[in-house]
């Protein structure tokens, strides 16, 4: 099969297009996403979470190619033979594009690590991601805006998931940009590839020759994110653009959502640590409470 | 022909001539879900694959 815009080989279908013209595809919608949500300012302060993935890394390549003061930020939770592995080949991908490279972990927070705390008998997903939020916010707030590599597929993942919970609080939480309110304490999240597919961030990833090793979390928990991951997939390939249109419905009826859930007032400050916090005392420091001392 | 699937860390050699997408059925993976290399470059669904090529079979999910 070849390109649809010129005679060389495709390497990907919906659009078909050979290298060059699937990376100027990609690249484009990416500015084009970052210009329709208005993501960034050229001159904001930009952190990009990254874990060493595919998306991450894309967002990390893409925001540094658009913006002038673009830091990394990766999160090491201790996890022996997966962080250690994946921190390194970060450390050579900024060293590579000069890119300021931060490392913050729970040791240095919380003095301990996630091993620790699982032998503790801690959830693992759960506690995880509690933590590497709140270690993320803290490195975050010298920061404008903080960057997630959240593509298409996650955005759709999770509504479905939200709607199977039956919590539209979560899914008037979703979107291209979180945190809109400005907040002390808070920096707003947004999502540069919100509107590109797993498949396309992938294969963008691999064209580029980005150092990605694909290796499973030791501790990854098989929840209902794989069984919506699998569904939506499967109808995918039945009825092609189906996740697509599943975003599209979702930002229709996003500003409803928000006028409906999210309250002005913003959230109240955990008690404990000073960050943003629905309750009293906030779900990290009920965690480290539990599992880390 | 040598295939190599990136999910489950497989290294296999099989008898295969056909498309991109009659392996996938074949080894009842979704397309959707991976990417196929025939020796180090993508492929799409509808190109041939031949008993010498070394096929990867990579996946787009992260690892978490």
């Amino acid at each position: 099969m070849n390109c649809s815009a010129c005679p060389n080989r495709a390497i990907f279908t919906s659009p078909t297009y050979c290298k060059e013209h699937f990376i100027a595809y990609i690249e484009s919608k990416i500015t084009a996403t970052i210009k329709q949500f208005n993501l960034i300012d050229p001159n904001e302060k930009i952190a990009v979470a990254v874990s060493g993935g595919k998306d991450s890394l894309t967002t990390l390549y893409m925001l540094h190619k658009l913006c002038k003061n673009v830091t990394a930020i990766s999160i090491d939770e201790g996890i022996p033979g997966y962080r250690d592995q994946t921190l390194e080949d970060m450390k050579t991908f900024c060293e590579q594009y000069d890119i300021p490279h931060e490392i913050h972990s729970f040791k240095d927070n919380y003095n301990t690590t996630l091993t620790a705390m699982l032998d503790k008998g801690a959830p693992s997903c759960r506690s995880c991601g509690v933590m590497r939020r709140h270690v993320l916010n803290k490195a975050a707030q010298k920061f404008d805006k903080l960057a997630t590599g959240h593509n298409l597929d996650d955005e759709c993942q999770n509504f479905m998931m939200n709607l199977l919970k039956g919590n539209l609080l979560l899914c008037a939480m979703l979107g291209p940009t979180t945190g809109i309110t400005k907040r002390k304490g808070f920096t707003q999240r947004i999502k540069p590839l919100y509107l590109c597919t797993e498949k396309e961030i992938a294969t963008y990833a691999f064209v580029k020759n980005f150092p990605i090793h694909f290796k499973e979390c030791p501790h990854a928990e098989l929840g209902l994110r794989s069984k919506v991951r699998d569904a939506l997939n499967a109808l995918e390939s039945q009825q092609s653009g189906s996740k697509r249109k599943i975003v599209k419905y979702f930002l229709s009826i996003l500003p409803a959502l928000k006028e409906s859930y999210i309250s002005n007032d913003g959230p109240s400050m955990c008690t404990n640590c000073g960050q943003p916090s629905q309750k009293n005392i906030c779900n990290a420091c009920k965690t480290e409470a539990a599992y880390a001392n | 022909m040598k295939l190599f699937i990136e999910k489950t860390n497989e290294h296999k050699e099989i008898e295969f001539a056909g498309t991109v997408n009659e392996l996938l059925k074949k080894l009842n993976i979704n397309s959707e879900v991976v990417l196929v290399a025939k020796n180090n470059e993508l492929v799409t669904e509808d190109d041939q694959l031949s008993k010498t090529d070394t096929i990867k079979i990579l996946s787009v999910i992260s690892g978490g």
